[in-house]
């Protein structure tokens, strides 16, 4: 069934308090979905950058069971299909919040921060630096000179990753000054993260 | 709605060598079983006889060796492939005529008639129709598994063959998932994480599950679909011929091949409780005389590279699902090549654990597909399935790359949303390229669709063009888009477009399948309406570009003899049919010679053909 409200609090149907927006967890009955929900009000989760994985996979595995379209068969088309839908946001939202950098990014949207396509900055010299390491990557043949590569690489996407969680963890809800500099070092881990997914890919060539 | 509630659901494993179905009853998975107690069990192969009609399973597979060229073995291995997607040695296998249709289907050729795989499978599926409504009466709804790591082409295939044969296709699942739900039914207090090896005759998948009161979750799968136990039978018949021809004996014929597959499966088997076998074969039609000694340790260092390359898979997967060997709980088995015991040596050790037995592995697959037709059918709600997206799917940026947007084993349903903008002034048209695949060039993946979302021209860069993915549980991508300025909006549905085209599905649905015995009349018929529709779609095309350089006398004469050929091709004589076809060839005989001619003066001008083909 869905209920036509979009009524915040008691369930029109069975009366108990709805904890998400769309849905009653107590009936099952869904609700008209609020506009420009978030993915942690989606999942029913605080919004925050240092978000519990246990806290999350158990309101995933909750709501995957209440959303997902098979439990809706007897319901008739029309509920399949919402039902459908929302179990689509509700996998979308459990893939970004789940992720570190999309979560950051997350985040940095909500707060209307520019995006990777907006902003290109990096901080200053760190694209001569990611030049030099590429270089260093594709001449390296040789598992001994990947490996020492990694050992610079990895500690520093580990840094840049603790800096943006250091700045989401002020406030999750940054101001002009603070999405500016996240965008900045969003831009960096991007490359960092890249950078360490080629050097393990050579690796695992190399082994194979 | 509730008039269907007691109707069967049933499950069917189309494996590559042999097919079973189980039905939905009593709130558990069974086997259908004939009157006397035996499974329904359909060996995967048809055989074409000369006088039109076939036969399918046991039958097929006997008159295999007899007649090898006219008989289809493993045509999974056919379904959604081109002639570039098979292996040599697969192609090998095949003793019939392959034919290449288009980039992504290839039939089979078998005296003048052709087969699709999608025709052969559905051939396959009728039989197993026929022996389950024997047994529970009429059925429509049916769960069908593929391999895991199927793309969309395959998936289709099946579902097609499943339509053919008239079955109401509730849902293609994958394999090893199908197995975990049967397992996990077995054990219901069993929480944890499953690893589930499946090796079958033609392919490999492995898929790792967790289990939480019920719900079965898919968190990572992988795979080969050109691997499977099949290649060690391949394997030990190249032995044999190596030993024949060293030899001096004859290894050409084709019959020989089959006869040695046989041999060759037969010495496998041996070898699992025999420390040596000889592989046997006389044949004194065909010159042939084989006594070939083989030792256990020789059919191991013949699966070794097999195997390895299994474990390498199981190690991609746990790599994708965040999980090391010692968080699995429970290895199961499925396939009939997991029966040797040196798989499950070697399986075992890389999973630190003796795989679960208690399942029959060839049984498994059918019984967790029926328990995903109970819950699609609303008989079970304890149970829930969450799926996984086999492959990635992304489109087309500049330059012939390619942008993932849904990444492979990403949960589904799922959705994503992107923005993009025009590079250039006043486009009026925004193409969208979909393709499906892990590689990072178009050339590289297979494409799923193309599509159009016009939009009102602004200045570059303007637009704001929100393009939103959706893959639903049945794993079809719904492509919407929204001009953001505009409100311009547009969606599709993604059906792909290889295989069967939906004219050739009704045309198949409508005469063939029931009536096997007519069918070399009914291929004809096919092939003569297909044909016929074609030229006169391009008759009338050209003869509109065309048509004034005509006299109004040969203009009548085609557009009637077009109108006699139209007309016939919907009723069921074939010679009218084929008298009227070429009736129209020779009144357009005109045509053709102004097009040709013109086609060649433009070539010489540097104007390239595919600009002349549009009208
Ligand atoms: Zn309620």
């Amino acid at each position: 069934m869905i209920e036509e409200t979009d009524n915040p609090g008691d369930c029109n149907t069975c009366g108990v308090q709805r904890e998400i927006p769309y849905l009653c967890e107590a009936c099952g009955v869904l609700t008209r979905e609020p506009a420009r929900l978030d993915h942690f009000a989606r999942m029913g989760l605080p919004r925050t950058f240092n978000l519990d994985r246990e806290q999350l996979e158990t309101a995933y595995l909750k709501l995957s069971r209440l959303l997902h379209p098979d439990r809706r068969v007897r319901e008739g088309a029309a509920v399949q299909t919402k039902a459908m839908v929302l179990s689509a946001r509700l996998n979308e939202a459990y893939t970004t919040l789940k992720d570190d950098i999309a979560r950051a990014e997350h985040l940095l949207a909500l707060a209307g921060g520019p995006s990777a396509d907006d902003d290109k900055r990096t901080p200053p010299g760190f694209l001569l630096e990611q030049l030099e390491l590429r270089e260093a990557a594709e001449e390296a043949t040789d598992a001994a000179a990947l490996e020492a590569l990694q050992a610079k690489v990895v500690p520093a996407a580990n840094a840049a990753r603790a800096r943006v969680a250091e700045l989401l963890t002020g406030s999750c809800f940054p101001d002009k000054e603070l999405c500016a500099a996240l965008r900045l070092e969003l831009n960096a881990l991007r490359y960092w993260t890249s950078l360490t997914t080629e050097l393990e890919q050579k690796l695992a060539a190399l082994s194979a | 709605m509730t008039d269907r509630d007691d109707a069967p659901v049933v499950g069917i494993d189309l494996g590559t060598t042999n097919s079973l179905v189980a039905h939905w009853v009593d709130g558990a998975p069974q086997i259908v079983r004939d009157a006397g107690g035996h499974p329904v069990h359909v060996p995967s192969a048809v055989s074409y006889l000369p006088d039109g009609t076939y036969v399918v399973g046991q039958a097929a597979v006997e008159r295999a060796a007899m007649a090898p060229a006219e008989t289809v073995l493993s045509v999974k291995r056919l379904m959604g492939q081109g002639l570039a997607d098979l292996r040599p040695e697969v192609r090998g296998h095949f003793a019939c005529e392959l034919v290449e249709v288009d980039r992504q289907r290839v039939d089979v050729k078998v005296g003048e008639a052709t087969y699709s795989p999608q025709e052969v499978s559905a051939q396959i599926l009728g039989e197993l129709k026929r022996r389950t409504e024997a047994v529970l009466g009429p059925v429509q709804d049916a769960v069908i598994t593929v391999p895991a790591y199927f793309d969309d082409s395959q998936r289709q295939a099946t579902r097609t063959a499943g339509k053919l044969a008239g079955w109401n296709v509730l849902r293609i699942i994958n394999e090893p998932t199908a197995a975990s739900l049967a397992y996990g039914l077995g054990d219901k207090h069993t929480d944890g994480v499953i690893a589930v090896y499946d090796l079958g005759g033609g392919t490999f998948d492995l898929s790792l599950l967790r289990v939480q009161a019920g719900t079965f979750r898919v968190l990572a799968t992988c795979g080969d679909t050109f691997l499977g136990g099949d290649d060690v039978d391949r394997l030990l018949v190249d032995v044999a011929l190596k030993s024949l021809a060293e030899k001096g004996l004859p290894t050409a014929d084709p019959r020989l091949k089959a006869r040695l597959r046989a041999a060759a499966e037969r010495a496998k088997i041996a070898l699992s409780t025999e420390a040596t076998t000889v592989m046997r074969l006389r044949e004194p039609t065909l010159g042939v005389n084989l006594e070939l000694e083989l030792s256990r340790a020789d059919l191991h260092t013949l699966m070794d590279p097999l195997l390895e390359r299994t474990l390498e898979l199981c190690q991609q997967a746990l790599t994708t699902a965040e999980l090391t060997v010692e968080q699995v709980d429970e290895l199961v088995l499925v396939g009939g090549s997991t029966r040797t015991p040196y798989v499950h040596e070697r399986v075992g050790a890389f999973f630190g654990r003796a795989p679960h037995v208690g399942l029959d592995p060839d049984q498994v697959v059918a019984q967790g597909a029926a328990a995903q037709a109970g819950i699609l059918a609303g008989h079970t709600s304890d149970l829930l399935l969450l799926d996984v997206i086999p492959l990635s799917l992304g489109i087309e940026t500049y330059g012939g790359g390619v942008t993932k947007l849904i990444m492979a084993n990403s949960a589904i349903p799922t959705q994503t949303t992107e923005e993009y903008s025009t590079p250039k002034d006043n486009v009026t048209a925004i193409d969208l390229h979909v393709l499906q695949g892990e590689r990072e060039l178009v050339a590289d993946c297979r494409s799923l669709a193309r599509f159009k979302l016009r939009i009102p021209p602004m200045p570059a860069g303007m637009p704001q063009v929100e393009v939103t993915f959706l893959v639903d549980a049945d794993g079809i991508l719904h492509v919407s888009a929204l001009e953001k300025r505009s409100g311009a909006e547009a969606s599709i549905e993604v059906t792909p477009v290889h295989g069967l085209t939906e004219e050739e599905i009704d045309t198949i649905m409508a005469d063939s399948i029931t009536h096997a015995l007519e069918d070399v009349r009914v291929h004809q018929l096919i092939d003569l309406r297909n044909e016929s529709a074609t030229v006169i779609r391009a008759t009338q095309r050209t003869l509109k570009a065309e048509g004034a350089k005509l006299t109004p006398e040969q203009r009548t004469a085609i557009t009637e003899a077009a109108a006699t050929l139209e007309a016939l091709c919907k009723h069921e004589d074939n010679q009218a049919i084929k008298a009227a076809l070429e009736e129209l060839n020779k009144q357009a005989e005109p045509l053709a010679e102004l097009v040709l001619n013109r086609v060649a003066q433009d070539s010489l001008s540097g104007k390239r053909l595919d600009e002349i083909e549009v009208s």
